[in-house]
């Protein structure tokens, strides 16, 4: 395996609200290595966004990592302070949100937003940046980047403003892009071009990518291992083909199946899974999964299942899952 | 942008129009005689009706408006009955002082309420942004007069650190009298606008500060300084720059009060005369002025917002404004 970047351990982020505490993140591990790309996915409000926000430390003021460490190349980032934070974000760490058009300042040139970057993380003088950063524009697939450069962000599309921000991440040479459904905000069309520009800029530089999203399908092109979350929980991880292969948690063949697929016939309605997602407030005493489960047993409602590796690089979380007992899709009664 | 300009000066003209006619029916509507305001205790009815055609105040009122508006195209604003003088030498020689006063508190408030209000917004919750909301709070509810009259008592009669009325002027008492004399009735000017200024940007600033763009600032590793000042700020500055243009004509309305309190010879002290006098012209011509101020302060405002944000501009050539 190539080296380590980025590893999460045992992250713990809560939500103190005034009605308790959501336990948004609880007890998240993961690696990141060079050139890897990391799939991450889960319904809305498994803690996906709250994680990668983590990851950045930009978390909002409610929100507070309460135990675990964050490492970037061997450093604590917990204990980064302000300055040291500022140059972490942007430079090691580039985020991409998922409204492009929200992402860049309107009132600013796109050339006077890039050229801040590079003052503040390479240090460049004005000439010397303004130049890198049409060669960034250029090597992003902008068409006539001298042009672009003195643009607004308002006189872009979407996907050429996400276009730009994956210019930014490049021209400060970015060792980890955590993009946070990139291509949700975007054209269908305009979506498979800027992740085809990431893998291609991956390949070139390096840079390991953490691409949180809900469509399994983007996971199966793009990524190298894929997570899969449930109520702030790593419910299974392994090697994308292990998973769409053998996937063995009930929610991950939930998720599975509830992916439209143009060979299915057209008369069946497309599956869901049942019910919704436990309060957050009152998960960590139990699986979170057992009430939509359709193989949960008693011991699912009275112990949290741990993550055991089953396979090499295949972990999963359940209690039916285990050396001892093998669930299989369908299995009593189950109808995942 | 031009083009936009054009439009809007070219937009001027119909406002105007409807300013000089509505400022000519208002001078007729005020009750009471300019004759009788002149003559005083020479009151006679023989000279009253004498001055009545002389004045031209006999014809009829369709008459009067057309020979006024003829007057204004060709830069004539009328004599003023009680100064024996062109009304627009009496604007030339009272306007100035009116603007050093209105510009300068002006001045103050927006470095002042400005600064407050970011400060505010930064820390949103603070102690600080409590005893700054409660200082806004006082600026812009404290009437202009209660004001002027309590800065008097306190800095004037009882400390005795600064005059309570009157001007001087840099040229022939120096600047430090100039800034004495200026500073109370100044200070009184800068009192509601500042508030204003304050509540506007800390509201504009939290909205601005918590938008995804700052986020994903922040996310580049951008400092938290550029962030409020430059960044954060821009984006916060067009209802800002709306509510220092009307707050600038409000300058005007509130330089009748406080110029009265503190004998500052301007346009406020002026036009007060003026309608006691029943001053027609001077009254018209005043008005008149003031108004083309506010037309052209709101102009320029807009033109700001093109200049800050060019969408504006993009979206004005295509219709709107």
């Amino acid at each position: 395996m190539d080296e380590l970047i980025l590893e999460v351990n045992n992250l713990k982020t809560y939500f103190f609200l005034a009605s308790g505490v959501a336990k948004a993140v609880d007890g998240v591990s993961f690696q990141l290595h060079k050139g890897e790309t990391l799939g991450v996915v889960g319904e809305s409000g498994s803690g996906k966004s709250v994680m990668s926000k983590c990851v950045i430390r930009l978390l909002e003021k409610v929100g507070r990592i309460v135990e675990g460490e964050i490492k970037f190349d061997g450093q604590d980032v917990l204990s980064f302070s302000e300055k040291e934070l500022m140059a972490y974000r942007g430079q090691d760490v580039s985020m991409i949100f998922q409204d492009p058009m929200t992402s860049l300042d309107p009132v600013f040139r796109i050339g006077d937003q890039m050229m801040e970057n590079l003052r503040i993380h390479r240090g460049l003088e004005k000439a010397e940046a303004k130049k890198v950063a049409i060669e960034a524009l250029r090597s992003v697939g902008i068409p006539n980047p001298e042009a672009r450069f003195e643009a607004y962000p308002f006189e872009l599309s979407g996907g050429m403003c996400q276009r730009v921000i994956i210019a930014m991440a490049l021209c400060c040479n970015a060792r980890v892009v955590v993009a946070d459904e990139p291509t949700t905000a975007l054209d269908v069309t305009v979506q498979a071009q800027v992740l085809r520009l990431l893998k291609k800029l991956q390949k070139e530089t390096g840079m390991a990518l953490m691409l949180i999203t809900h469509n399994l399908g983007v996971v199966w092109d793009m990524c190298d291992r894929v997570m899969v979350m449930y109520a702030g929980k790593i419910v299974e991880t392994a090697a994308v083909k292990d998973l769409y292969a053998n996937p063995l948690h009930p929610y991950t063949w939930g998720l599975l199946d509830s992916m439209p697929s143009l060979s299915s016939q057209r008369k069946t309605a497309l599956k869901t899974i049942a019910g919704t997602p436990p309060d957050l407030r009152l998960t960590g005493t139990c699986c979170n999964f057992y009430n939509r489960c359709p193989y949960a047993r008693p011991i699912c409602t009275e112990q949290v299942p741990e993550l055991v590796e089953l396979e090499p690089g295949h972990l999963v979380a359940c209690h039916r899952q285990c050396k001892s007992e093998t669930l299989k899709r369908g299995e009593d009664g189950g109808n995942g | 942008m031009q083009k936009v300009i054009l439009k809007r000066l070219l937009q001027l003209i119909p406002t105007l129009l409807v300013v000089i006619a509505f400022t000519f029916a208002a001078t007729r509507l005020i009750p009471g005689d300019p004759v009788a305001a002149m003559l005083g205790e020479q009151y006679d009815a023989t000279k009253v009706d004498a001055l009545r055609e002389e004045l031209g105040l006999n014809d009829p009122i369709p008459v009067q408006f057309g020979k006024y508006f003829m007057d204004i195209l060709q830069g004539d604003f009328g004599e003023s009955y009680y100064f024996n003088t062109s009304a627009i030498n009496m604007i030339k020689a009272r306007l100035p002082n009116t603007l050093v006063l209105s510009v300068s508190s002006l001045c103050i408030a927006i470095i002042v309420g400005v600064l407050f209000g970011v400060l505010s917004a930064k820390r949103q919750s603070s102690l600080l942004d409590y005893v700054l909301t409660v200082v806004s709070l006082f600026g812009v509810s404290a009437p202009v007069f209660w004001v002027a009259i309590m800065m008097v008592l306190v800095f004037s009669v009882n400390l005795g650190w600064l005059p309570s009325f009157g001007m001087a002027t840099i040229a022939q008492d120096g600047l430090a009298a100039f800034l004495r004399h200026i500073t109370l009735p100044c200070a009184c000017l800068a009192v509601i606008p500042m508030g204003t200024f304050m509540r506007i940007t800390r509201s504009s600033m939290i909205d601005s500060l918590g938008s995804d763009s700052v986020r994903a600032l922040r996310a580049r590793g951008v400092s938290e300084r550029s962030i409020v000042w430059k960044h954060a700020l821009k984006n916060a500055l067009p209802p800002i720059l709306t509510v220092v243009g009307m707050q600038f004509a409000g300058c005007f309305a509130g330089a009748v009060l406080t110029e009265n309190i503190f004998s500052w010879p301007g346009m406020g002290t002026m036009i007060s005369s003026a309608i006691d006098n029943r001053d027609y012209s001077l009254i018209q011509a005043t008005v008149l002025v003031v108004a083309l101020a506010f037309v052209i302060i709101n102009l320029i405002t807009d033109i700001l917002y093109m200049v800050i944000n060019p969408k504006v501009a993009i979206d004005a050539e295509n219709g709107g404004m």
